[in-house]
C-alpha cells in the first residue's frame, strides 16, 4: 500500500482507539503522556510510510508504537517517581494485556462527565475520540481556537482534580451518564448541520463524526440503548436528506423544494431498522418523537402529500416535554400546513422573537407563513423583511429574497 | 536535498492534519520514484546527540543553535543542480516555513 492510499480519517479514528485502549490500562492519569505518544507514533508514520511501504495494518503498526513510546515513557518517569521522588505512586501496571473492547465508549463516557457542560463534554470528545484539532473543533463549534483551547484545559483539569475519574469508568457504573453523552453527539450534529454563523451551510465532517459516535454507542450494550437507537435513526434520517438540502453554490433549499429524489435510500433502510429497535423498547422518549417525524418526512413522495395532521399531533406531544421555543415553532408551522391557523397564530402570537436568539428569522418566517395562509399580503412581506433583516447569513437571505420575489 | 524546517514533534496538529502531511509526502516520493530518480532516503527522528571529540560527552541536541531542524535527506539522480531544483519545487513541507538544501553529491565523473 501506498501512503497516499490509506484509508480516509485512519489516523484519525485510530487516534481515539489507541488513546481509549491504553488510557483504559494505564489510566487517565497519564493521558496527557497517552496523547504525546500517539503524536509522536504519528510523526514516524509520516516520515517512515510516505518513503517506504505503508505497513499491512496500519492500525495495529500505530497502537504497537504508541504504545512502546508510552511505556519508555513510563518507564523513565517510573525511574523518577522510585529513585527521585518515591512519595508519588505510579498507577499503572503492564501484565494486563487484553484488549477492552468498549474502551472507546468508556473514553466517550468518561469526557460526558455530570459537571461538565454539553458544549465542554463535546469538545473534549471531539478532541479525544475524534481526533478533531483545537483548530478543526473551534472552526466546527464557532469559537475562538483560544478561547476553547483554555475551556478544554480547564475541563481536563477539572477531571484530574476529582480521583475517581483518574481512571476509566465501567459502563455499569456510569449508566446516569448516557443520556449526557447522547445530548453531547446531538449537539454536536446540530452544530454542523444546522451551521448559524457558517457561510458553509453544512458542515459535513461534525455531522458524520457525530454519525460515527452514535454508532459506536449503538454498538455498546446498555440499559436504555432503545433512546440510542432513536437518536441513531434520527440522526440517519436527517443526513439522508442532505443531497437535496443545498445548492451547487451551497445555498440552503428548504424540504419544501427538495428534490426527493436525491434523498439517500439506503441510510432511510437503516434508519428504519434502528427506528423498528428503538420503537420496541421501553422507552419513549423526545428522540423518539422527532425521529418517527422525520420518519414521515422521508417516507412522503412529494411535500404536499405529507401528513400535517399528525405531524402536528407529534409536535403536540414534543413540545409537553420539550421546552425548546423551536419546537413550539415547529408545532405552529405544521398546524398551519395542516389548516388550523388560528391555534397556529395563537401559539406564535405567545412568543417573542427574543425567545429564539438567534433563530429569530424562524419566528418571522413562520409568522409570514401564517399571514399567507390568511391572505393577508401586506403583513406577509412585512415578516419576511424581518426575517430578511435577522438572517444569520448570506445562504438563509437568499432563501428568504427569493421567497418574497414570488409574492404577488 | 537535505530537508530542514520546524520540528514535526513541535507542531500542534490533529490526526487529520498529520495524515494529510504523510499523504503529501506520500504523492511526492511517488512523483520521484516514477521518474527513477529516486537513489536513497530517510526521514529523521527529531532526538539529537552531538559528538565533537574522541573522548567527549555526547550533547542532546544539534551540532549548531538553529531554530530549523533537519527532518530527512533524499539522494536523487539529476543532470544538474537546476534539474534538482525543480524536484524539490514540489516539496510538501514549504507551508510550514521549511526548505530544501539542494547539493551535490561528490563522484568520480570528472575522472571516467
Amino acid at each position: 500500500m501506498k501512503a497516499n492510499e490509506v484509508v480516509e480519517n485512519l489516523f484519525r479514528h485510530e487516534s481515539g482507539h489507541i488513546i481509549s485502549r491504553l488510557s483504559s490500562r494505564y489510566g487517565m492519569i497519564h493521558l496527557s503522556e497517552i496523547e504525546d505518544a500517539v503524536s509522536d507514533a504519528m510523526v514516524r508514520a509520516i516520515k517512515t510510510w510516505s518513503i517506504g511501504e505503508v505497513p499491512d495494518s496500519p492500525a495495529a503498526w500505530l497502537y504497537s508504537v504508541s504504545s512502546r513510546i508510552l511505556i519508555d515513557v513510563l518507564r523513565r518517569k517510573k525511574f523518577y517517581y522510585e529513585k527521585v521522588a518515591p512519595e508519588y505512586k505510579l498507577s499503572y501496571e503492564y501484565e494486563n494485556e487484553s484488549e477492552d473492547q468498549y474502551s472507546i465508549i468508556k473514553l466517550m463516557l468518561w469526557c460526558a462527565h455530570p459537571d461538565l457542560s454539553s458544549k465542554d463534554q463535546l469538545g473534549l470528545m471531539l478532541q479525544l475520540v475524534s481526533g478533531f484539532s483545537i483548530k478543526e473543533i473551534s472552526g466546527a463549534l464557532i469559537m475562538k481556537p483560544e478561547a476553547l483551547k483554555k475551556r478544554l484545559q480547564r475541563a481536563r483539569a477539572k477531571l484530574k482534580s476529582i480521583e475517581s475519574d483518574l481512571v476509566l469508568p465501567e459502563l455499569s457504573m456510569v449508566e446516569d451518564r448516557f443520556p449526557m453523552l447522547r445530548s453531547a453527539i446531538y449537539l454536536g450534529f446540530n452544530e454542523g448541520y444546522y451551521s448559524i454563523n457558517s457561510e458553509n451551510i453544512i458542515r459535513e465532517d461534525l455531522i458524520y463524526e457525530a454519525l460515527r459516535l452514535i454508532k459506536l454507542l449503538c454498538q455498546a450494550p446498555h440499559q436504555d440503548i432503545g433512546i440510542s437507537h432513536a437518536l441513531m435513526a434520527l440522526l440517519l434520517y436527517h443526513t439522508s436528506r442532505i443531497p437535496a438540502r443545498r445548492t451547487e453554490d451551497n445555498s440552503l433549499i428548504l424540504l419544501e423544494n427538495q428534490d426527493r429524489k436525491l434523498w439517500d435510500q439506503s441510510m432511510i433502510k437503516i434508519a428504519n431498522n434502528y427506528m423498528g429497535k428503538a420503537m420496541n423498547s421501553d422507552y419513549y422518549t423526545p428522540y423518539h418523537i422527532e425521529a418517527v417525524i422525520a420518519g414521515i418526512h422521508t417516507q412522503t413522495e412529494d411535500y404536499t402529500s405529507t401528513d400535517w395532521k399528525t405531524i402536528a399531533d407529534l409536535y403536540s406531544k414534543l413540545q409537553s416535554v420539550d421546552q425548546n421555543p423551536i419546537v413550539q415553532l415547529n408545532y405552529a408551522f405544521s398546524l398551519l400546513n395542516a389548516g388550523e391557523i388560528e391555534k397556529s397564530m395563537s401559539i406564535l402570537k405567545s412568543k417573542e422573537a427574543q425567545d429564539f436568539g438567534v433563530h429569530q428569522y424562524l419566528f418571522y418566517s413562520v409568522w409570514s407563513n401564517a399571514y399567507e395562509k390568511s391572505e393577508d399580503a401586506e403583513n406577509q412581506k412585512l415578516m419576511l423583511w424581518k426575517a430578511i433583516d435577522t438572517a444569520p447569513n448570506e445562504a438563509t437571505r437568499s432563501v428568504l429574497k427569493d421567497r418574497m420575489s414570488k409574492i404577488v | 536535498m537535505i530537508f530542514f524546517g520546524e520540528d514535526y514533534s513541535k507542531i500542534e496538529w490533529g490526526p487529520g492534519e498529520m495524515q494529510q502531511r504523510m499523504q503529501n509526502w506520500g504523492a511526492w516520493h511517488e512523483k520521484i520514484m516514477e521518474k527513477g530518480i529516486f537513489v536513497d532516503g530517510q526521514g529523521l527522528l527529531s532526538d539529537t546527540r552531538t559528538i565533537t571529540s574522541k573522548d567527549g560527552v555526547a550533547k542532546d541536541g544539534p551540532y549548531m543553535d538553529v531554530k530549523e531542524t533537519v527532518g530527512g535527506y533524499y539522494v536523487i539522480k539529476a543532470e544538474n543542480i537546476e534539474a534538482a531544483l525543480d524536484v524539490a519545487r514540489d516539496y510538501p513541507d514549504f507551508d510550514l516555513g521549511g526548505g530544501v538544501e539542494v547539493r551535490e553529491c561528490m563522484s568520480d565523473d570528472y575522472e571516467g
